[in-house]
């Protein structure tokens, strides 16, 4: 027979539901088994479960949820999975719509709620790693120790969409510095370069690369000068200046894309200022941003590209390298930093999907507002700006590089969607700054047939909400 | 020395040919997600209608078992029955 149990977790206030077959007989012996105990049958029963859900006590779960998560589990490729949660309360029921998962997130934000399942066979696994490793001791509920597991190998953990449960209560508070603590050991394990940091009042974990590698920055030009901070500057050369100026690492090169109209004296004066790490690449043909990068992709030496718009400044010494920290995780293919405008204000953290198209996250914002979890450490996005981005060379070449049909505008929005469609993370780097002087160099207003093009691949993924950034109200 | 100039340039040309091929590929599989998306939200508008058909058909037949089940049960009908009873007896009587 089919049988639901629901067990008690020893000493918590967790549960752990399962279902699986057995003899109606073995009912009562099963009801108060802690399931924690390994020398147990009961454990017969777990690995042989389709499903394990772990969760607390203000959740419920009655059969016809439990079924439907049941049914919904076996329709996502994801090892983990999570539903939302409706919170009941006297003023009415509100439904909790959860992120996608987001392992960089989770470094500061264990935000996956109170309920997560995975299948039998794997809680099997993880209880008897968690029994044998570091994880056991660092008093954490069973649901944080799950997810950080899956966290720590790499699994992903899906939502189901069509299903969603009741809670009673606020959910379990989650001791954030015992969180760090455990992400930090975990971290450390696998090898992964991290620090603390305190920004706003804030502890958070910061990932960085202590081995960055080559990087080729590639900054399209045409030579303009603009003001900025009340002086008129050749936007090129003060870019490249505070490249030189500010960067700790030594093995980069700066790839300068430049049009016709590029003073020739402001072309000498990079080369002769900065050596021969700065490398001219002439573009001879009518304005296109796309191209100029990808002509400027292919003329790079190394494996790791930054595009870097001319109307920037470099604001933070170490800036590679924590940008390579977040490009080295397995699943990230393209990363950018904090944007700020030139009065310090936000310009950009990162795209999200709005009414049905991409704007920048909290575009100008103040960079102080500690409220604002998903402004203040680094977490997924569905795209970041090509005024500054991160890409390994070879997703680079995977996708195409910058589609050309978008000369002007939404191409590194279209370049975020082939990189997910590409089964890789845009991430946004909340710990260093590069300042945007926003399309100063250029007119930043797409075009009609540009929008035209990009909704005819994307709009499916446009018309939705966003995957990542959910403000709960 | 121009003619490395010229094959730099066929160089940079057919690669860049080739990122736009890749670009090109990607962003078709890009169109058919969205196409199967529209699809299936057509699908699902015409599922849904199809659905408010079926409901409006079962609700008008339940409608039309209850007022049957309500002319049964009244006086009149099984007045009427009672009066029409020998003439049903009389016409199977006739059929055999």
């Amino acid at each position: 027979m089919i049988q639901r149990q629901k067990i008690r977790h020893g000493s918590t206030d967790q549960w752990l539901y399962f279902q699986t077959e057995y003899a109606s007989d073995e009912d009562d012996t099963h009801s108060a088994i802690d399931v924690l105990d390994r020398n147990s049958h009961v454990w017969e029963l777990v690995v042989r479960s389709p499903i394990v859900v772990v969760t607390d006590l203000s959740v419920s779960i009655d059969d016809l949820i439990f079924n439907n998560l049941l049914s919904g589990s076996r329709m996502i490729p994801d090892p983990g999975w999570t539903v939302d949660e409706v919170h009941l309360s006297s003023s009415g029921a509100v439904r909790r719509q959860k992120p996608e998962y987001s392992p960089v997130r989770m470094l500061n934000d264990p935000y996956f709620g109170g309920v997560i399942g995975v299948s039998g066979e794997l809680f099997h696994q993880y209880q008897a790693e968690l029994s044998a490793s570091f994880l056991s001791r660092e008093g954490m509920s069973p649901l944080q120790c799950l997810a950080l597991w899956m966290w720590s190998n790499d699994m992903s953990v899906g939502r189901l969409n069509d299903v969603a449960v009741e809670r009673s209560e606020a959910p379990l508070k989650l001791h954030l510095h015992r969180w760090h603590a455990a992400i930090s050991r975990v971290a450390s394990k696998r090898g992964i370069d991290h620090r603390w940091n305190i920004r706003h009042d804030r502890p958070r974990i910061e990932l960085y690369s202590s081995n960055p590698g080559a990087v080729s920055i590639i900054i399209p030009t045409n030579g303009s000068s603009q003001r900025v901070w009340g002086l008129r500057r050749n936007l090129v050369s003060q870019c490249v200046e505070s490249i030189f100026s500010k960067t700790t690492e030594q093995e980069f090169e700066v790839v300068v894309v430049y049009d016709q109209t590029t003073p020739k004296a402001v072309l000498k004066d990079l080369v002769t200022s900065h050596g021969p790490r700065v490398r001219l690449v002439e573009f001879d043909r009518p304005f296109n941003f796309s191209e100029k990068c990808n002509l400027g992709a292919l003329r790079s030496s190394f494996d790791t590209l930054c595009f870097l718009n001319d109307d920037t400044i470099i604001d933070s010494p170490d800036w590679i390298s924590s940008c390579a920290g977040y490009l080295g995780l397995p699943r990230v293919g393209l990363v950018g930093p904090r944007l700020v405008l030139e009065d310090g204000r936000i310009q950009s953290a990162g795209h999200i999907i709005e009414n049905g198209g991409v704007v920048h996250l909290a575009s100008g914002e103040s960079s102080q507002d500690s409220n604002r979890l998903s402004i203040q450490s680094s977490g997924e996005r569905v795209g970041v700006t090509f005024a500054c981005a991160f890409t390994p060379k070879a997703v680079f070449w995977q996708v195409g590089g910058l589609c050309e049909e978008l000369p002007n505008s939404f191409n590194d929005v279209d370049y975020a969607f082939k990189v997910r469609s590409a089964e890789k993370d845009a991430v946004w780097n909340a710990d260093v700054g590069v300042y945007h002087f926003e399309s100063l160099s250029r007119n930043p207003k797409a075009t009609q047939s540009e929008i035209t093009f990009l909704e005819s691949r994307w709009k499916h993924l446009l018309d939705v909400s966003d995957p990542y950034i959910h403000e709960i109200s | 020395m121009d003619d490395t100039h010229a094959q730099t340039a066929d160089l940079d040309a057919l690669r860049l040919e080739n990122l736009r091929l890749r670009d090109a590929l990607i962003g078709a599989f890009g169109e058919i997600g969205r196409l199967k998306a529209h699809e299936s939200r057509q699908s699902q508008v015409e599922f849904r209608e199809l659905q408010r058909h079926l409901d409006n058909a079962l609700a008008q037949a339940e409608d039309l078992v209850n007022q049957i089940a309500a002319l049964r049960q009244s006086h009149s009908w099984r007045v009427g029955n009672f009066l029409m009873r020998p003439f049903s007896i009389l016409r199977r009587a006739v059929r055999r």
